[in-house]
């Protein structure tokens, strides 16, 4: 369960980030929306203590994050926009290399590692090097690599931009199924659609702050709009 | 949680170094430059020995020798040897057949009997720099016989021949060839200098400018692991890189001076095993030296290309004071073991004269680089502490 409560962030001049709070709970998945330079990003690098908040604080589990750095990291597993792998590792090497840095035993790491290649369904890829592989197949070693540790919580920032639809689609499962293991997943997208087919509870971020929060059909009776697509215009841009 | 600290910095080290062996780049910068140069070096000052030993006999192949019989006798009495000339003098110098050729004129005789100028051609190449020693000494023994002979004719008209020499210039060369074999040492400790920070160079600047540019930081960084250690894990993978490079030059270096004539060039070398391995032991404290710097300049910089770019600049400054010692000589001060570069080039000058080191210079070399390398891996963990590290350009 991560819990961020009035989140602000700068960077010079620009405020990222206003006012952010919300709550993301144990077998859901929360869904953080909005247009690109919302703050989106901001906030996920924030939720695990990569970027530091000027106010506010983030609990991860019970952890504090800014005072508890790494214990609050081991529960968490994050999936960065940046899908940088090293292209002279095999995809299998890549995961591997995470799983020692968090101290996994051999045997575990390989079991598990395994289990994650069957599961993404990786094996034509796994003894590759990543030089030169596609998106969908890097968005799959990154996600292995995220996820080697079995962390209670999940952060993924936009983990579907640039796949194809089978990539998407296995995605999907994938923090479907993630979700119905009880774990916390947040999940970032602009992508309306995406997240309103995912998400069990939605946060709208528009300029560096919360502008809503519901399900699907909450937003969408909220703005009096006919269909999430104008009830998400409607919440971004008020004056439009 | 020590224990966690040494664990973490092993497996970033253990990665970084299968992912520099398998970079060709890496491998290439560490490799080719202490492999190569000692022997580029080697192979320059052989020539150089070899231009300074006894040299062969001149043969100076003339044509119309009838003429000149005055000229000949006295060529062969300085050591040349006349020979017969060949059939086309012009073609046979530009085929590089012959260095050169002399061709009496046929009135030779006549003119010079008369007290005349009288005339020897010398075909020559000048394209060809093989021959330029040849037609030096040619040349110069013509000349030698043509200003003995007018000595004599002034002599006979009672004339003082000192009135032909107004001014003596005498020269002398300084860069005699004890010179530029130390020269050669200097810069063959040069080239070790330059290995030890090319060694670690490449991996240096791949696994802190490279692991931003292909985005691989952000996720590293997100792990739960102490800053500190992957810094110095990747400082000791680009460490290893650099000890391999100063070995593999030090052994090319031990061996290209084994090659090279020094004999010839009249110094002493001492080249004992002992003395192969202090001049190890000289160039290793620049190692992690020259390792922890490049780590901070290339994650000081914002991308791949910039961290190259100031790179390159930083291969200067180790390089300085043996650039500085070839064109101007200082005599070693106990202080200079304390600045690394300056240290390696003094103190392996010393090994190589079969001077041994003393205490102190130990001391002062391996200090300062210990307390060097500490210093740039401490800036190095405050720099991973910034959120700015993540920042691309």
């Amino acid at each position: 369960m991560i819990h961020a409560r009035t989140l602000r962030k700068s960077f010079g001049d620009v405020v990222a980030v206003h006012d952010v709070s919300f709550e993301a709970p144990d077998g859901q998945i929360t869904g953080l929306l909005g247009p690109n330079g919302a703050g989106k990003s901001t906030t996920m690098r924030m939720l695990h203590g990569l970027l530091v908040p000027d106010t506010g604080s983030v609990t991860i589990d019970g952890i504090d994050v800014a005072t508890d750095t790494l214990a609050a990291r081991r529960t968490v597993g994050v999936l960065p926009d940046a899908l940088g792998l090293y292209p002279r590792l095999t995809a299998v090497e890549n995961v591997e290399y995470y799983a020692a840095l968090h101290g996994m035993p051999d045997a575990e790491a390989k079991a598990r590692i395994a289990a994650l290649v069957e599961r993404l369904d990786m094996g034509s890829i796994a003894h590759r090097r990543t030089a030169g592989f596609s998106q969908g197949e890097r968005m799959k070693v990154a996600l292995a690599r995220a996820l080697v540790h079995a962390p209670q919580n999940i952060l993924l920032d936009e983990p579907t931009n640039g796949l194809d639809v089978m990539s998407t689609r296995a995605v999907r499962a994938m923090v479907r199924s993630l979700r119905d293991e009880g774990r916390c997943v947040v999940f970032s997208s602009h992508i309306m659609q995406e997240v309103a087919a995912l998400c069990d509870h939605i946060v709208v971020v528009a300029r560096g702050q919360v502008v809503a929060r519901g399900t699907a059909d909450e937003l969408v009776a909220r703005t009096g709009a006919s269909n999430l697509e104008d009830a998400f215009v409607a919440l971004v841009e008020p004056d439009a | 949680m020590m224990s966690i600290w040494w664990r973490i910095v092993r497996i970033v080290a253990k990665k970084e170094l299968v992912d520099g062996f398998r970079d060709r780049r890496a491998l290439a910068s560490a490799l080719a430059f202490p492999l190569l140069s000692p022997v580029l070096v080697a192979l320059m000052f052989t020539a150089i020995a070899q231009d300074h030993a006894t040299p062969p006999v001149l043969e100076i192949p003339v044509a119309g020798a009838e003429h000149a019989p005055g000229l000949v006798s006295f060529l062969e009495t300085a050591g040349a040897e006349v020979v017969d000339p060949p059939a086309d003098p012009e073609t046979a110098v530009a085929m590089g057949d012959v260095p050169l050729v002399l061709v009496v004129d046929t009135d030779y005789t006549e003119r010079f009997r008369e007290g005349r100028p009288a005339r020897v051609a010398m075909w020559v190449d000048s394209s060809r720099n093989a021959n330029r020693s040849a037609v030096k000494r040619a040349t110069y023994l013509v000349e030698a016989y043509s200003s003995q002979t007018a000595l004599q004719r002034l002599v006979l008209r009672g004339v003082d021949p000192q009135l032909l020499s107004p001014v003596e210039l005498a020269e002398q060369d300084a860069a005699g060839p004890q010179q530029r074999a130390a020269n050669l040492l200097e810069m063959l400790v040069m080239m070790a200098v330059m290995a030890a920070f090319l060694g670690s160079m490449y991996l240096a600047m791949d696994s802190t400018a490279g692991e931003r540019e292909r985005r691989s930081l952000e996720p590293l960084l997100s792990l739960p692991i102490p800053r500190s250690a992957l810094v110095v894990g990747k400082f000791l993978a680009a460490l290893t890189f650099g000890t391999l490079g100063v070995i593999l030059a030090t052994t090319t270096m031990v061996v290209a001076m084994d090659l090279t004539p020094l004999e010839l060039l009249g110094v002493r070398v001492v080249l004992t095993a002992p003395a192969a391995f202090a001049l190890l032991g000289v160039l290793l404290p620049l190692v992690p030296v020259a390792a922890a710097l490049q780590l901070l300049v290339a994650s000081g910089a914002t991308s791949f290309k910039e961290a190259q770019t100031w790179l390159s600049m930083t291969l200067f400054v180790p390089m300085m004071p043996g650039m500085i010692m070839t064109v101007r000589p200082v005599n070693p001060q106990t202080w200079m073991a304390a600045v690394p570069g300056l240290s390696q080039q003094v103190l392996s000058g010393k090994v190589l004269r079969g001077d041994g080191l003393t205490a102190v210079d130990v001391g002062l070399a391996v200090g300062s680089s210990a307390a060097l390398t500490v210093l740039a891996l401490v800036a190095l963990s405050a720099l991973f502490e910034r959120e700015r590290i993540l920042k691309r350009g």
